[in-house]
């Protein structure tokens, strides 16, 4: 399979991006690993006249933590670095298990968490996991910088809220409460090398049996990744019961908005959204 | 006919056409310790460059869309799909195909010795990205669990064997380096 003509542009530096994006407008894509465009481009699924490759932009290479103000994700960091890092195997583990399940050793040398994310499927494994962590998207353009929750950037399946010539420069993750405990469960019939039929991430802080905090985060069940906040509702405050987790479940189950696909029946992705909230809930709150 | 910069003649698997029309640009990569300098299409892929213009066939093009590892390549040490990299985003690096894994004495590398020794080959149109990719794997965990080895071979399909030999193949590799270290 080949690929289309496009003409190919690798700027050394970020207001060269800016100014391309800008005066080339939707006949440009960005590109960071390429796994999803080229495919995309190969597939006839997408279409471009010029790639704007975000290879040798190192500043966006940076990938740091500090207690203070988190960790920085660069946009040109690749998923085996981000896992890799220490600070990342120790304080946001959820995100680390996301990416060792996300694709191919070779793809994960390649891709970037922001070209997972701004590829904005809804089944994107790493968005479930960094929107329960509360993660911001710094995004840049010739007129300065933003920051918008990640949970606003997705629109819908394929689409982001850039406007013309803003790209997303980084990613950063608030640290972890100490005490907060998260897991990320990702099912999918093929159980390796697979996009999910539904993904789960979940974080709680208890108290005393007692919950203080929880984000519950879906994904492949809705347009986006989405927040199951009846669910979420039900649980803060309560005092932790099994009969408490499988309301919980419930209300996320019918909160979430599946569709039926190859992977999986709608009421099938129904019923895996209840136990697998239901178990990670049971993880992480130390409920059996 | 495509001639890199230094008018070496590089192939004619492109249209002359589409040498004419699309803007090329120069490349210096070095490939298994050769150095190449080469003018190409930005659509042009890795593995298209490699084993059209360069000859190394041993790579091969599988689904081109990055699930089947058959183009497995490493990149500076690390694997990817040489499908969904593109030519001119490799310019200055450093690649190993499988026409690089053996010793350039031509001694063959444990993993290859421990394919051929497992019969973990059939057809064979896998074994160049298995073998890639198995070469990688030791290279950052020298004693896989089983586990470990299915995980890391996860992007490399194959529709002979079954897997079972190749990933004995692999645990035997594995030990025999350790043994070998002593
Ligand atoms: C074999 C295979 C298996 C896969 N398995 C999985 C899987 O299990 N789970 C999963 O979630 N994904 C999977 N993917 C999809 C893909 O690998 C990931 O989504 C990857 O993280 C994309 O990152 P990238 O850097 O390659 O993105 P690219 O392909 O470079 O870009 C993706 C999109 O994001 C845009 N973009 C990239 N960077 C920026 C930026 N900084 N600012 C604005 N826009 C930007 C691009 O324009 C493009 O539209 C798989 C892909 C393959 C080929």
């Amino acid at each position: 399979m080949r690929l289309p003509r496009f003409e190919y542009h690798a700027p050394e530096r970020i207001e060269q991006v800016f100014d391309l994006m800008e005066s080339l407008g939707s006949a440009a894509e960005l590109m960071a690993g390429g796994t999803d465009l080229l495919p995309g481009l190969k597939l006839g699924k997408r279409s471009c006249d010029h790639i704007v490759s975000l290879s040798r932009l190192s500043e966006l290479k940076e990938l740091s933590f500090n207690e203070a103000k988190g960790l920085r994700i660069g946009a040109g960091t690749v998923l085996a670095d981000v896992a890799a890092h220490g600070p990342v195997r120790d304080r946001y583990r959820m995100l680390a298990s996301a990416i060792a399940d996300l694709a191919t050793v070779q793809v994960r040398h390649r891709a970037t968490v922001a070209g997972n994310l701004c590829n904005a499927s809804p089944c994107a494994d790493t968005a479930p996991p960094l929107m329960a962590m509360g993660a911001i998207i710094e995004i840049s353009s010739s007129g300065g910088r933003r920051d918008i929750p990640l949970e606003e950037l997705m629109v819908g399946p394929g689409s982001i809220a850039l406007e013309k010539g803003e790209i997303v420069t980084a990613i950063i993750v608030p640290t972890p409460r100490l005490e907060s405990r998260s897991t990320y469960i990702k099912f999918s019939p093929r159980s390796k090398v697979d996009i999910a039929a539904v993904n789960v991430a979940v974080s709680t802080t208890t108290t005393r049996g007692r919950v203080d905090e929880v984000e519950i985060f879906l994904g492949t069940v809705a347009p986006t990744p989405i927040r199951a906040r009846r669910a979420e509702v039900l649980l803060k405050g309560s005092h932790l019961s099994e009969s408490l987790l499988a309301s919980a479940a419930a209300a996320a189950r019918d909160e979430c908005l599946p569709i039926t696909d190859f992977r999986a029946t709608e009421e099938y992705k129904r019923h895996l959204v209840e136990v697998l909230t239901k178990r990670a809930l049971m993880t992480t709150t130390g409920i059996a | 006919m495509n001639f890199d910069a230094t008018n070496r003649w590089v192939g004619c698997f492109t249209q002359p056409a589409d040498a004419k029309q699309m803007k090329h640009h120069v490349i210096r990569i070095t490939v298994n310790g050769d150095r190449h300098t080469l003018a190409v299409a930005p659509h042009w892929t890795l593995v298209e460059v490699l084993r059209e213009h360069l000859r190394l066939t041993g790579t091969k093009h599988g689904c081109g869309t990055g699930d089947c590892g058959a183009c497995t390549v490493l990149l500076d040490g690390r694997s990817v799909n040489s499908c969904l990299t593109l030519a001119v985003e490799v310019d200055g690096r450093e690649i190993t195909t499988i026409e690089g894994i053996a010793s350039s004495g031509g001694e063959l590398h444990p993993v290859q010795d421990a394919f051929i020794a497992h019969g973990a080959t059939q057809c064979g149109f896998c074994t160049p990205g298995m073998v890639v990719s198995s070469v990688q794997l030791l290279a950052t965990n020298s004693r896989p669990e089983e586990q470990e080895i299915r995980h890391a071979l996860g992007g490399n399909l194959c529709r002979c064997t079954g897997y079972t030999k190749i990933v004995e193949a692999i645990a035997a590799a594995a030990t025999q380096g350790e043994e070998a270290e002593g």
